[in-house]
């Protein structure tokens, strides 16, 4: 009987050499474990064998059943793996291939860098304020100190409707507004379009989008003004920006300043960039003038504040080095997807 | 306004100052210098030489060979100029020059013959006769004799000349003038100013009648007559400094208005008095349709509006704008009548605006001019025709007025001043920067008492003093690091509807859109040709342009030009959006505001359909948490057939489908375009944040399909509006996931297999609990549309 398993070991050890297919190894199974297999044969034997030798019969069977089992499935185990492997790499694909591409589009760079003001402003206590772009002549002009007939209405020559509505020509048209429904003391900033009658050439749009924050409380001063401002524009324009106040004039405003700041392309010694000047015009911004605070309620003697605003498409012009206005506003796709 | 700093040192002694730190004072005290002019540019490797020698060109006839000394040098110089003689003094420019008119000059050979240099024009030199008398002559400079050889040209035509271009803020007008800007310069760098010479002689007794008929318009006229006059050509000095201050010269008379108007900034006029007729000056309003020829040569026909100038007869000057050319003076003038006047600064830039017609003059009193400079102006005229004794002046100078305003007095606290500033002036200080500024100020307890001078008229109140404190002690001393303590803190954040606009702004360039941006005016064209109704339209009254003259109440026009220029510029599958406030009026002519709406307009362009966009809006739209419904609809501008009205809250907000091919055509577009435009106002008011987080059912949902016939126009949403209503505490969800036509199901028929979503409860749904539901929803559709099930 020993003989017989040891044959039928080596046999299935000289079989599974042959198989190469996982598939195989079910049938050598059948072959030898199956109802009729090998091993299941010699079972039949256990019978006729006496009684006192059956148990070390029946031990030794099933030795040899469960050695048979484990040769089969190692290999069985090892083929399908191999056949998966197989399978899978014969699913390769080139991963570098785009197929179906679906783009993201892109934001505006001036919505990209409104974006990025907005989170400073906010960040600052500055919360965001909202006018309309067409507008009453009193909130555009009279309210911040602009009367009929100011030579100041010459700076900025303006799209009239009727007589007294018009398309703003600046965002300080949100100031009044802003003034009637709030409550000293406030922080806000607005953002938009505004318009002018300009030809239009290389630096004038007849739109543009201006950007304008003011901070009343009680003793508000230029060095607060200077404070936040110098604060924002770091923020915005980079840490090293450095900014220089100057005297103008703006009719909301008095005292009024004009703000640069140096140049980061030459450090402030004039190059190219910055037509030698060494620096160049941010915006203007100045105390609101205390007739405008009367204009609208609020009693200067009690209370003061700042107000700054500048026109604000150069700065993405002045970030993504865009040409010219024309190009920023031509809505060529292939200009917009830049900024994806 | 440009500056002559050599007329500057006449009454401030610059000659200590470069020229950088008199532009960087300027600057800083709110006169911004926007240029410097160095009128010696060009001119640097200029010479004065002597022609020593001329000798006929061996190869050519029109040319000639001189020999040249240049005091340290000597070259021979090849020249096709023929006005000059041995012995003269010409300019030479030296080898490396590039004169005015961008020239390089090379040491070269012309026909064969070496020529170092070359000898110049005045032309050449950018110069005319008003700089030097042989200027304009056809040929070469010649120049004096007796100069120094070698010396640089600028120096001999007085071009060491340096001129700043100043912006005068419009608060500032009564520093339009060099002795204005003269007078700041002596106050930023603390240099003493010497007062203008307005003293003058009188040889006669002539009196000249003057009626001034609105004082409104005409504060203040002033008249002289001044007899015997020699109306030659002005002097070298007073051309040359209205030449470099781009004022041609005329006779003296005219220079010597302009050389005032440029000093003092007051504007005057040379009347001819033999041609005023009566001997009589009316300043008056114009008759309707009366017309005068002006010093332009055209004739302007006038307004009741416009202020005019007259004698008895006819308008002599368009007032402050224009004089006309019957009036004027001229070499044969021999008697004059000056005037200096004061006319209100809104009529005169009305009147220029509305004429057409500006003038130095206008340009000076629509900014203002002070109604003191009158006076000024005119005894600065009387004193240089007194210096140059060009004519015998008038001992009465008729002055029309009614009075003169009073010198104010304004109160400004010390300590307020400093709180406002953000500085830390001392009171002296405050008291001598007023003082130089000829704003007479005294202290008195804590208050600083000023007076400011009559020009000063912007000088109201006490933040005005605190500005000229400020502004003349440096703004920029001001720490950025000093910030006053408050105890006021905000929240900065933006408003809802500005957080949602931001959210679908980021959410449609997500989506694959890119972001366009357009003007809120367009053509009347473009609404024409997008198919809307230009009368529902406002208009603006004085546009920069036609295509800029009717303000939009739709995106999709300025869309639609948008694919057009993009697909003429080779761009392909374009997908755009644009975020942006339209205009709808309440009423026209507008009586009040329109409603201003932001909308939302997205479009396909190429390879999409209607399901992409309408995809795209419902993915753009629920990142604010806003879900739309759809209905079929018909408007003119839409593809009859794929067209649908968006709503929001049963409310219609908008317009989606594709564009209709007639459209499409205006726009020379011939891919076809799906566009949507969603008035987003109730969109956006609300935050998103309103979610209740219940936990999710333990027992999974079943899933059971159902196919069904029924009537081809049976919308999809209805369809699904009706499943869920059947049993809508078990169906959670349903989806149609086939549709089906065929000519064997009828050709007004679909079929359409949905999928139902069903919920089981604490314990699982048995078959027969399922069947049911099921046939409700059957039921329901059966009722609702007649269908069949399949």
């Amino acid at each position: 009987m020993k003989e017989k398993i040891e044959e039928i070991i080596s046999y299935v050890k000289e079989k599974i050499e042959t198989i190469e297919k996982s598939s195989d190894c079910q049938n050598l199974r059948i072959e030898t474990l199956g109802k009729n297999g090998k091993i299941t044969e010699l079972f039949r034997f256990m019978k006729e064998v006496p009684a006192n030798e059956k148990q070390a019969l029946g031990q030794l069977l099933n030795t040899a059943k469960q050695q048979v089992e484990s040769i089969i499935s190692a290999k069985e185990t090892f083929l399908q793996s191999k056949e998966l492997e197989e399978k899978l790499m014969s699913e390769k694909i080139d991963v570098t291939l785009d197929l179906n591409p679906d783009e993201v589009g892109a934001l505006h760079p001036v919505t990209i860098d409104f974006m990025r003001m907005a989170e400073i402003l906010t960040g600052m206590g500055f919360s965001q304020i909202d006018g309309p772009e067409i507008e009453y002549d009193k909130y555009n002009f009279e309210l911040v100190n602009i009367p009929a007939d100011s030579p100041s209405r010459d700076m900025q020559d303006s799209l009239y409707i009727t007589n007294s509505i018009l398309l703003r020509t600046q965002t300080s048209n949100t100031q009044p507004r802003a003034m009637e429904k709030i409550k000293p003391p406030f922080k806000v900033f607005s953002f938009g379009r505004v318009f002018r009658k300009d030809d239009i050439d290389a630096t004038h749009t007849p739109a543009f989008h201006q950007l304008e924050g003011i901070y009343i409380d009680k003793k508000v001063s230029l060095a607060d003004l200077k404070h936040d401002l110098s604060l924002i524009l770091k923020k915005y324009l980079g840490e090293s920006t450095k900014t220089k106040f100057r005297a103008s004039y703006f009719p909301f405003t008095e005292p009024s300043v004009e703000v640069d700041a140096e140049c980061n392309v030459c450090k402030g010694k004039g190059c190219a960039a910055c037509n030698g000047a060494g620096q160049y015009e941010i915006l203007g911004a100045g105390m609101i003038h205390p007739h405008v605070l009367e204009l609208n309620g609020i009693d200067p003697n009690e209370y003061s504040g700042y107000a700054f605003g500048f026109g604000f498409d150069r700065f993405p012009k002045m970030r993504y080095k865009i040409p010219n206005a024309k190009v920023m506003f031509e809505n060529d796709v292939r200009f917009i997807r830049q900024f994806k | 306004m440009k500056v002559l700093l050599s007329w500057i040192n006449d009454y401030v002694d610059i000659s200590g100052l470069d020229v950088k730190t008199i532009a960087r004072g300027l600057t800083d005290a709110g006169f911004e210098v926007e240029e410097i002019i160095d009128k010696s540019k060009g001119l640097d490797k200029v010479v004065v030489a002597n022609i020593t020698e001329i000798t006929r060109h061996p190869n050519a006839d029109k040319l000639v060979v001189c020999q040249a000394d240049y005091g340290f040098g000597k070259t021979q110089i090849v020249t096709h100029a023929d006005n000059m003689k041995v012995g003269d003094n010409v300019p030479l420019a030296l080898d490396g020059a590039v004169l005015p008119n961008g020239a390089e000059i090379k040491n070269g050979s012309l026909r064969g013959v070496a020529s170092n240099g070359m000898f110049c024009a005045g032309e050449e030199l950018g110069i005319d006769n008003s700089i030097h008398p042989n200027a304009e002559v056809d040929g070469l400079l010649i120049l004096e004799k007796n100069l120094k050889l070698g010396t640089p040209i600028a120096d001999v035509l007085g071009l060491n000349e340096t001129i700043l271009d100043v912006n005068v803020l419009p608060n500032r007008a009564d520093c339009n003038s060099i002795y204005g800007i003269a007078k700041e310069i002596s106050v930023i760098f603390n240099l003493p100013l010497k007062s203008l010479d307005l003293s003058y002689t009188t040889n006669s007794t002539k009196k000249i009648d003057v009626k001034v008929e609105d004082f409104d318009l005409c504060p203040r006229y002033q008249a002289v007559v001044v007899e015997h006059v020699k109306n030659s050509s002005s002097p070298a000095w007073m051309q040359k400094r209205l030449s470099l201050l781009d004022h041609s010269p005329h006779s003296l008379y005219v220079d010597i208005t302009n050389y005032v108007l440029l000093e003092v900034g007051q504007p005057m006029h040379a009347f001819d008095l033999s041609k005023i007729k009566g001997e009589k000056i009316i300043v008056r309003h114009a008759h309707e349709n009366e017309t005068i020829l002006a010093l332009d040569e055209k004739t302007y026909t006038l307004h009741d509006n416009n202020l005019v100038i007259a004698n008895e007869q006819e308008p002599m000057v368009i007032a402050g704008i224009m004089g006309g050319i019957e009036s004027g003076t001229y070499p044969d003038t021999k008697n004059v009548v000056l005037e200096s006047a004061n006319f209100y600064y809104a009529n005169i830039r009305r009147s220029s605006h509305a004429l057409g017609l500006g003038s130095d003059s206008s340009i000076r009193y629509s900014k203002g001019v002070n109604i003191e400079n009158t006076e000024i102006g005119m005894k600065r005229a009387l004193n240089i025709i007194t210096k140059l004794k060009a004519g015998d002046i008038s001992n009465v100078i008729i002055d029309e007025n009614r009075g003169l305003p009073t010198l104010r007095t304004i109160k400004s606290s010390i300590v307020k001043i400093n709180e406002r500033l953000g500085l830390n002036i001392a009171t002296d200080v405050m008291v001598d920067i007023l003082n130089r500024l000829d704003i007479k100020t005294h202290v008195e307890g804590d208050s600083l008492v000023s007076t400011p001078p009559a020009n000063r008229t912007d000088l109201e109140r006490d933040c005005d003093i605190c500005e000229e404190i400020g502004r003349i002690y440096g703004l920029d001393k001001i720490s950025h690091e000093a910030s006053t303590p408050t105890d006021f803190s905000t929240v900065g954040e933006l408003t809802i509807e500005q957080k949602n606009i931001n959210k679908l702004k980021t959410m449609s360039a997500f989506t694959g859109y890119n972001e366009i941006m357009t003007w809120q005016f367009g053509s009347p064209k473009t609404i024409l040709n997008a198919g809307l109704d230009l009368d529902k339209h406002i208009k603006i009254l004085n546009p920069i342009g036609q295509d800029y003259s009717v303000v939009r109440t739709s995106l999709i026009p300025a869309m639609l030009n948008t694919i057009s220029f993009n697909l003429k510029q080779g761009n392909k599958d374009l997908k755009l959006f644009e975020l942006a406030r339209v205009f709808i009026p309440k009423q026209l002519p507008l009586s009040e505001l329109p409603d201003e709406h932001s909308n939302l307009c997205l479009s396909l362009t190429g390879d999409y359909d209607f399901y992409r966009l309408k995809n795209d809006l419902n993915k753009i739209m629920s990142s604010i948490g806003v879900r739309l419904d759809y209905r079929q609809a018909r408007i003119p501008q839409i593809h009859p057939g794929i067209c649908a009205e968006i709503l929001l809250y049963n409310r219609p907000v908008g317009y989606i489908g594709e564009v209709h091919p007639n459209i499409l055509n205006n726009f020379e577009i011939s891919q076809k375009v799906f566009i949507a435009e969603i008035n987003l106002s109730n969109a956006i008011i609300r935050l998103n944040d309103r979610h209740t987080g219940n936990a999710p059912e333990k027992l999974p949902f079943i899933s059971r399909d159902l196919a069904f016939v029924l009537d081809k126009d049976v919308p999809a949403n209805k369809i699904i509006e009706v499943a869920l209503k059947a049993n809508r505490s078990s169906i959670m969800d349903c989806k149609i996931f086939d549709v089906y036509t065929s000519s064997s199901i009828g050709a007004d028929k679909k079929s359409v297999a949905i999928t139902l979503s069903i919920k089981q409860g604490e314990k699982p749904l048995s078959e027969a609990e399922i069947a049911p539901i099921v046939e409700s929803v059957l039921q329901a559709e059966i009722k609702n549309f007649d269908a069949k099930l399949r």
